[in-house]
């Protein structure tokens, strides 16, 4: 460390050139929980990064509220040593993070320091692109619809909630349902997927528990997705500041890939505690407080976050940046003011329900209010083919069900439709960290549709769906799964092909 | 506290615009029977601060501060008399921390900052 300075001060000494000059400087009046009121600096700009002068040496804070008679900024360093009195002067630098591909792999804080130990993120001499945390959404001619599938590996979704890349998917749910496995499981597929480019991963973790964060990195380290992911991670038990940035620090690094016209896919985990941060904020800085003690432009404060994804046109590199934003919900009620702003602000929702999940049904998805808004525009040919009809019988059969309970003796078709019914949702259930191609999907899915589950009881299902796929990538994977892989579509050849492989199937 | 003192601070800069300054001296025995009668008196250091922030973003007057690590005689101290203009508040102050080199502020706005301390600081925020 020592070392370091004294190699720093050297070469700065050596380069130094005294430039004298009149800087503009403000003094601190007010001194909270994270936050600091300033009286002048009268030219200060909104988002600038202003130095302390503490007893304990300079301090860095934001400028965020720009008032007629003070400068409320929130302290991004240690703010405990500083004091009403203290100096502040402007740096002239707005709030910005280093990019760069050397961030893969790694785990960083919200101003780009590394947090996992292993040294500096760039070399000592080179000059890393700097983002702005807060940059202007592309608009409207920089963009093209949504045309590609970003899958998750999670059948249920990909089947009937389709999400592509540059949407914005909102994961809602209670605690403990399951909404970071989505996340972590579509991280993982993201290497199944070889026919597309692998989008580079962004989880930003806000206000979680170290543990979690730590278990996170492991688990995508074990997997190996570290090669194309990073993390940036705002635990619980950081200030309020950093909780506030993380988001905006993941999206600027998600654009940083996305400009250079790679794809990138960012899930913020979790916006309801992003709120809490920038509500605690605001009432410290005492702006005017609205419903549930919000400030007013709590809505902004996320739809400008998430109009950042988007699916650039050709023009302007064709990269995308999709992203995956978690809330959560109390005893479910999205109708709360957080969760009824992100669903509006985003393309679709995956819902997911504790009643489902302690039925077991993992992930445990509220197939009929979830909803993807891009819809089939970003499915393969072949997964359009097979999810049409899934929905429709998923949903015939949630509907008989809730009839079904309530007479005992039911008609032959109807409960045929029932045991369809079941097995349909056997085969939807998915244990975490399993993400499946695409191809294995599809086949799934043709076989359960197409009858060839008949002569299996709904206990057996999940047995056989597991032999089903070994037989496949034994025996067909030239002939039905490397095809439906490469092409994404299911052409006569491949159909007449998995015809053939699930009759032998049956028969075995 | 009836009224805050930046409210009496600009009553009182209103006031000596309105009537002259052959008028400030009753104008000022008039605030301080106000301030009195409100139970304010124990605001008058803040008000005065007030005030002379007021005069100086009008431009009245301009307020020196010089800092310096140790007390400044010879040459430096000549030279900080030749910014000096007739009219300036000039206040001097001793800060240690500074190390070496001075401070020069001006209204509490603007500052030059020629002590090592701001040197080594900047090398480390750069």
């Amino acid at each position: 460390m020592a070392y370091e300075i004294i190699e720093k001060l050297k070469k700065e000494i050596e380069g130094y050139h005294e430039k004298a000059e009149w800087q503009e400087i403000g003094r601190v009046i007010e001194v909270g929980d994270g936050i600091i009121k300033i009286v002048g600096l009268r030219e200060v700009m909104s988002q600038e990064i202003l130095s302390v002068n503490t007893k304990d040496g300079p301090r860095l804070a934001l400028a965020l509220s720009l008032e007629e008679e003070s400068v409320g900024s929130l302290v991004i360093d240690d703010y405990l040593s500083i004091e009403v009195g203290d100096e502040v002067k402007r740096t002239g630098e707005i709030l910005s993070v280093e990019v760069g591909e050397e961030l893969i792999g790694r785990v960083i804080d919200p101003l780009g320091n590394p947090l996992d130990g292993l040294g500096p993120v760039f070399p000592k001499d080179s000059k890393p692109q700097r983002n702005f945390l807060e940059a202007k959404a592309p608009s409207v001619l920089d963009r093209e619809p949504v045309n590609t599938p970003l899958h998750t590996g999670l059948k249920a979704i990909d089947a009937m909630i389709p999400i592509g890349r540059g949407q914005r998917e909102l994961v809602i749910g209670d605690r403990q349902v399951g909404k970071t496995a989505i996340v972590l499981d579509t991280i993982l597929n993201q290497r199944n997927d070889i026919k597309r480019r692998t989008p580079i991963c962004i989880y930003v973790a806000i206000g979680q528990k170290e543990s979690k964060i730590v278990k996170f990195a492991e688990t995508l380290k074990k997997f190996g997705a570290m090669d194309y992911s990073l993390i940036v991670a705002a635990p619980a038990s950081s200030p309020a500041a950093l909780w506030y940035l993380a988001p905006y620090a993941g999206c600027a690094i998600g654009e940083y890939f996305r400009d250079k016209g790679e794809d990138a896919f960012i899930a913020y985990d979790d916006l309801s505690k992003h709120a809490w941060a920038y509500r605690q904020i605001s009432l410290l800085l005492r702006r005017p407080p609205g419903r549930e003690a919000y400030p007013g432009d709590i809505f902004y404060l996320h739809s400008r976050l998430l109009e950042r994804a988007a699916k650039l046109s050709k023009e302007k590199g064709g990269g995308s940046l999709t992203a995956l934003p978690i809330v959560e919900t109390q005893l479910g009620d999205v109708s709360a003011y957080i969760p009824t702003n992100l669903i509006s602000i985003t393309d679709g929702q995956i819902y997911l329900e504790s009643d489902l999940f302690y039925e077991g049904l993992r992930p445990a998805l509220n197939v009929g209010i979830s909803v993807s808004r891009v819809g089939s525009a970003a499915q393969t040919k072949a997964m359009k083919r097979v999810a049409g009809r899934l929905r429709l019988a998923h949903s015939q059969f949630r509907e008989l069900q809730a009839f079904a309970q309530f007479s005992s003796d039911v008609d032959e078709a109807t409960r045929k439709k029932i045991t369809e019914g079941q097995k349909i949702n056997e085969v939807l259930k998915q244990s975490d960290l399993s993400p499946l191609p695409v191809e294995k999907e599809v086949c799934l899915f043709y076989a359960v549709l197409n009858g060839y589950f008949e002569s299996v009881s709904v206990e057996e299902v999940r047995q056989t769906e597991k032999d089903l796929l070994d037989y496949l990538v034994r025996f067909h994977e030239s002939d039905v799964l490397s095809p439906l892989r490469e092409t994404g579509e299911l052409t006569g050849e491949v159909e007449e092909a998995l015809k053939n492989a699930l009759k032998r199937f049956s028969e075995k | 506290m009836k009224y805050s003192p930046r409210f009496y601070a600009k009553a009182l800069t209103k006031a000596l615009a309105e009537e002259g300054e052959e008028k400030s001296a009753a104008l000022v025995k008039n605030l301080s029977a106000l301030v009195k009668k409100n139970g304010d008196e124990a605001q008058f250091k803040k008000i005065l601060t007030e005030f002379i922030g007021q005069l100086e973003v009008a431009g009245k007057i301009r307020t020196l501060t010089v800092a310096s690590a140790r007390l400044l005689t010879g040459s430096m101290a000549k030279l900080i008399e030749t910014i000096v203009k007739p009219g300036d508040l000039l206040k001097k102050t001793i800060e240690p921390r500074m190390v070496a080199g001075l401070k020069v502020t001006i209204n509490n706005e603007r500052q030059f900052d020629g002590s090592l301390k701001g040197k080594i600081d900047k090398l480390f925020i750069s």
